[in-house]
């Protein structure tokens, strides 16, 4: 068994390119899976920290809700619980104006606290203070930030505008850039005093939220039980929506598994390719072992072994390569305004995810070898020896009929899925997809390869007939025409998402009929008066929604929710009402009726008269549904609803954004907005910059994509590369022959080159076919996810993807090519 | 009789490791046109590697070989690769034929490398089939075929393009005695129907008995 053994590691050591090859598909393999797994994990963690940076160390929130009474509630019932909780802290938050000069203020976002309190809840580093102690009064502690933006020092004084009412405030500590004040360059915080904010207020002994940490973390969802049942009409609730956070986190995760798949899928044919060759070659020795009493076992086992090798040392190396891509992946992730506050990349993994990758490697190698090793396993010993085994490839009628049934599966059955399995079951089709692609790839090259022959003996003359014919069932260039289109299909499919996400994006703004947007504190009739006053401004509407509405039992939401106006919502806002928008939107300021998108037509399955529920704020209230939209907004989780109902059922006393029309350059007409509300707190934003916006989120995603796909498309062309020199090693003797019979190098290049270019635009087609089957599942998995974008095909994408893989099967082809020239024919012909 | 095939001086040396074998040495040959010499010897005595340069198929380390009164040493790679396609034929002992053409692709490769179409040559394949007796196989790829029909048909590409010189390297070593007959009945009635030169090496004394003349070769000389 030793002798063996060593025998197939010095096999392993000597194959070095194969060897490469065989690690490199496992690792990457591996890795990709690993950074996918844990992809939500760090998702998650980067949601937590940001939500940390507010509550601290927190695990319980009280805030008041549409059902309250008011906006405060009393810290008194929480701390009689005082035996179970660690800490209960309360703050009150408020807003107020810092005028810094005579044309510039800022907004302040004051959290009013008690020192001890907070600094139990979300501790606060000082780099400098004064007089801090007793924090009462008009003390303020600033960011750091803050202070040297703002040449603010211990001491001085700033003057803050609290409804409608100017307060001197002394600066008394700068804080480090962390917890509340880890700022994202948006937003200005300040802590202030919270009995100044609550006299202010008239919330004396009240706060307007109430944090809390049980002593015993296990006894939290008990503790929010109790609390829950004292503060019955506001909302308790864990600071850290842990599930919630998790199930968004996780749809993330599911377009990362789709590229895995596709990754997974390609190694496993390249290891099955390569493992066809490993025991075709140790035939011989194999024969040698079993005719000297090595048990079929014992030969199988060292096979096993070889594969198993391959997927430990592929294992290891993945799951370190996963570590660092993870890394990468998080920071492409965090948002600028992430990075403003000095958040740094952080990943999240656990060693079960580690584990799971390995283990995923070992297997992924053992069941990818284990039918080129169990078919070598039946060969009798007797044929081993005596040279006769059959190498003949039959073409088995099961594969071409298995093929086209998973064809038809994928291209038939993804529509009629319910939602439920939609996304399991359009995952499988992507494994389907690459199936059906290379168990029809045998035919669909037959099909190619005489069109070509016709073509070829005009364009390249007789040497062209003979590559076509070289490459009619020739395993290797039918295993690179696989590889190239699966590598080809998977950048089509990232890269068609991604253009398709883009002109969506592009189609969305385009539904925005205006041209500059802002919020503004307290907008109403008066401050819309004010905005139609300004130069250049040719139209004004006080657009009103909500957000995150809850339906029917609240499981179910609404993300965006329109109050529409009976004469200008159609006219400021394409939400892509589908028939008559006009008479529509006017039937909604008649009656308690909507109109909800597609998505949220196929998430409810709601038809035209059916009702549903809505959580407002003055209580459950149904809404008939009178007719669909087909939007982009908030991802399709769009409705619309009268706005005098929104007004009544939401209790909405204020505008929620202001609309503004114009001919004139839109950045022109915001700075004048600007300075025309220059002593109050704006965000305002082109619809070009909105846009900008948008796309740079989507361009730091779609590269994570395409980092994928790119490492798709790279192990396919390790494959490729692997699979020239597999054939130029086995037809050493043929092309010597044919040098023998007369065929000059130049001739030899010539086919060799018409060989790879034939190949090439063939696994470039087979590769837009793949793709195309494998895009076509996307409208459903998207729209299973809640992501209902509809897909755009780019000519000029599926033009690159032949392009591309004929130029990259014409480089791999540069080196047998070359050594084709160079032949010795006396050696190839009497010697391999 | 016209000289066909002359060399002068020949020798081959090998390189070995870190050992340089010379494998022929001061080879002077000439064969007459319509000659069928046979070229025998032990293992390694250097007979196959004689046919080899004679072919052009690897070139000499000194002295000169002459085909039909050309000097190969100076002609370039793409004519002698003409030479090969037009005045040579090739028949080896494993037959070398391209496993994914069939019988007539695999007869009419040496016309399809000399740029002619096919269909010029459709009665030349007809006849050349019926000569080698593979009429009704020819859309029979190798695979489909026995050893002796596979020597057949490398027999038929040899003679394609009208060759003056067959060149054999062990045409029969790989078949059994009745089927070698056959091969070797046929390549003789080529020779004496056709006028072709034939050159082939054996170690077969019967195979040597169908020639008209015997070269020995030994340690890398004629002996």
């Amino acid at each position: 068994m030793g002798i063996i053994f060593r025998f197939v590691l010095r096999n392993i050591k000597e194959k070095k390119f194969r060897t490469f090859l065989i690690l490199f598909s496992i690792t990457m393999s591996a890795a990709l899976f690993f950074a996918a797994d844990a992809m939500s994990g760090s998702v998650e963690k980067i949601v937590v920290d940001r939500i940390r940076k507010a509550v601290g160390s927190a695990e319980i929130l009280i805030t008041a809700n549409e059902k309250s009474p008011s906006r405060s509630m009393s810290m008194a019932f929480a701390q009689r619980l005082g035996d179970k909780l660690e800490y209960v802290a309360g703050t009150i938050h408020g807003s107020g104006i810092y005028k810094v000069g005579r044309d510039e203020s800022i907004r302040i976002d004051l959290h009013g606290f008690d020192m001890e309190e907070l600094q139990q809840m979300n501790p606060v580093a000082l780099t400098a203070e004064q007089k801090l102690y007793p924090f009462n009064g008009k003390k303020i502690i600033i960011s750091q930030n803050t202070a040297k933006k703002y040449r603010l020092a211990p001491g001085n004084v700033l003057d803050i505008e609290i409804d409608r009412q100017k307060h001197r405030f002394t600066v008394s500590g700068i804080a480090k850039p962390a917890g509340i004040f880890q700022e994202d360059g948006q937003s200005t915080n300040a802590i202030i005093p919270r009995a100044f904010l609550a006299g202010l207020y008239d919330m004396e002994g009240q706060v307007t939220a109430i944090y809390a940490k049980p002593k015993d973390l296990a006894e939290k969802q008990a503790l929010i039980e109790q609390l829950s049942k004292i503060y019955n009409r506001y909302s308790v609730r864990e600071a850290i929506p842990e599930e919630d956070i998790k199930r968004n986190a996780s749809t993330f995760t599911v377009p990362f598994m789709m590229m895995v798949v596709l990754v997974l899928f390609i190694s496993v044919f390249i290891i099955y390719t390569s493992f066809r060759v490993i025991t075709t070659e140790m035939l011989p020795v194999i024969g040698t072992f079993r005719s000297i009493g090595a048990t079929k076992t014992m030969t199988d086992m060292v096979l096993l072994a070889e594969s198993m090798t391959y997927g430990i040392i592929g294992g290891a190396l993945g799951c370190g390569l996963g570590i660092g891509m993870l890394y990468i992946m998080a920071n492409m992730l965090l948002t600028p305004a992430d990075k403003a506050a000095g958040f740094a990349a952080q990943i999240s993994y656990s060693p079960v995810q580690l584990a799971t990758a390995f283990i995923l490697a070992v297997v992924l190698s053992v069941i990818s070898s284990l039918v080129p090793i169990i078919k070598v396993s039946k060969i009798s010993v007797k044929d081993i020896v005596l040279n006769k085994i059959d190498t003949t490839k039959k073409r088995r009628k099961w594969k071409l009929a298995a093929g086209i049934l998973l064809f038809a599966t994928v291209l038939l059955l993804p529509q009629y899925m319910p939602r439920k399995i939609a996304v399991t079951f359009d995952m499988f089709c992507m494994v389907f997809a690459s199936i059906s692609i290379v168990l029809l790839i045998p035919y669909l090259t037959a099909g190619f390869i005489k069109i070509f022959e016709k073509a070829y003996i005009f364009i390249f003359g007789n040497e062209g007939t003979l590559a076509v014919k070289n490459l009619r069932d020739n395993k290797n260039i039918l295993n690179n025409i696989s590889l190239l289109a699966m590598g080809i299909s998977a950048l089509l499919l990232i890269n068609t998402i991604s253009f398709s996400v883009f002109k969506e994006v592009a189609n969305a703004y385009r539904g925005y009929h205006y041209a500059v947007r802002f919020y503004i504190d307290e907008a109403d009739r008066e401050k819309l008066g004010k905005v139609e006053r300004v130069e250049g401004v040719d139209a004004v509407y006080g657009n009103m929604y909500v957000h995150d509405i809850g339906v029917g039992d609240g499981k179910d939401r609404i993300m965006l929710l329109y109050g529409a106006d009976r004469v200008k919502f159609n006219d400021y806002i394409d939400v892509g009402i589908l028939g008559d928008a006009n008479a529509l939107v006017d039937e909604l300021s008649q009656s308690r009726s909507i109109i909800i998108s597609n998505a949220l037509k196929y998430k409810f399955g709601v038809e035209i008269g059916d009702k549903l529920v809505l959580n407002t704020k003055t209580g459950d209230r149904e809404y008939r549904v009178i007719g669909f939209c087909e939007t982009l907004f908030q991802n399709g989780q769009t409705a619309v609803i009268g706005d005098r109902f929104l007004k009544s059922d939401w209790k909405l006393k204020y505008i929620s954004e202001v609309l503004v029309k114009t001919d004139e350059d839109p950045e022109v007409l915001k700075e004048r907005i600007k300075e025309s509300f220059k002593d109050q707190q704006l965000y305002i934003q082109t619809v070009a910059g909105m846009e900008r916006e948008n796309n740079e989120a989507n361009t730091a995603l779609f590269g994570i994509f395409r980092i994928f796909s790119i490492m798709t498309m790279v192990i396919g062309v390790f494959g490729i590369l692997n699979n020239f020199a597999i054939s130029f090693m086995e037809r050493k003797r043929g092309l010597a022959m044919m040098r023998a019979n007369g065929m000059s190098k130049g001739q030899s290049i010539k086919m060799i080159f018409i060989e790879a270019l034939t190949g090439g635009l063939i696994g470039g087609a087979v590769g837009i076919l793949t793709g195309i089957l494998l895009i076509s599942v996307i409208p459903y998995l998207l729209k299973a996810i809640d992501m209902p974008i509809p897909v755009h095909y780019s000519g000029l994408l599926f033009a690159q993807g032949l392009i591309g893989g004929t130029v990259v099967t014409l480089i791999a082809s540069l080196s047998p090519a070359m050594k084709s020239s160079k032949l010795n024919i006396m050696e190839a012909i009497k010697y391999e | 009789m016209e000289a066909i095939i002359e060399t002068n001086g020949l020798f081959k040396t090998f390189k070995l490791g870190m050992l340089d074998v010379e494998v022929l040495k001061d080879i002077n040959v000439t064969i007459g046109k319509g000659e069928f010499v046979s070229i025998m010897g032990p293992s390694g005595s250097g007979k196959s590697t004689l046919l080899y340069l004679i072919g052009g198929l690897d070139k000499p380390t000194s002295g000169s070989i002459r085909i039909k009164g050309k000097e190969l040493a100076v002609m370039k790679d793409k004519e002698q690769s003409i030479m090969r396609r037009r005045d040579i034929g090739f028949v080896f002992q494993f037959y070398n034929l391209i496993p994914n053409l069939n019988v007539e692709e695999n007869v009419m490769l040496p016309v399809l490398l000399d740029g002619k179409k096919m269909k010029a040559y459709r009665s030349r394949l007809d006849e050349i089939l019926e000569i080698v007796g593979l009429s009704d196989r020819r859309h029979h790829t190798p695979r489909e075929l026995s050893g002796g029909q596979q020597q057949r048909v490398a027999i038929a590409r040899a003679l394609i393009n009208e060759p003056d010189i067959i060149l054999a390297d062990e045409p029969i070593g790989n078949l059994d005695s009745k089927t070698g007959t056959e091969v070797m009945k046929l390549l003789q009635r080529i020779n004496k129907e056709q006028g072709k030169t034939i050159v082939q090496v054996t170690h077969s004394r019967e195979a040597a008995e169908y020639g008209n003349r015997t070269i020995n070769v030994r340690d890398g000389k004629v002996s």
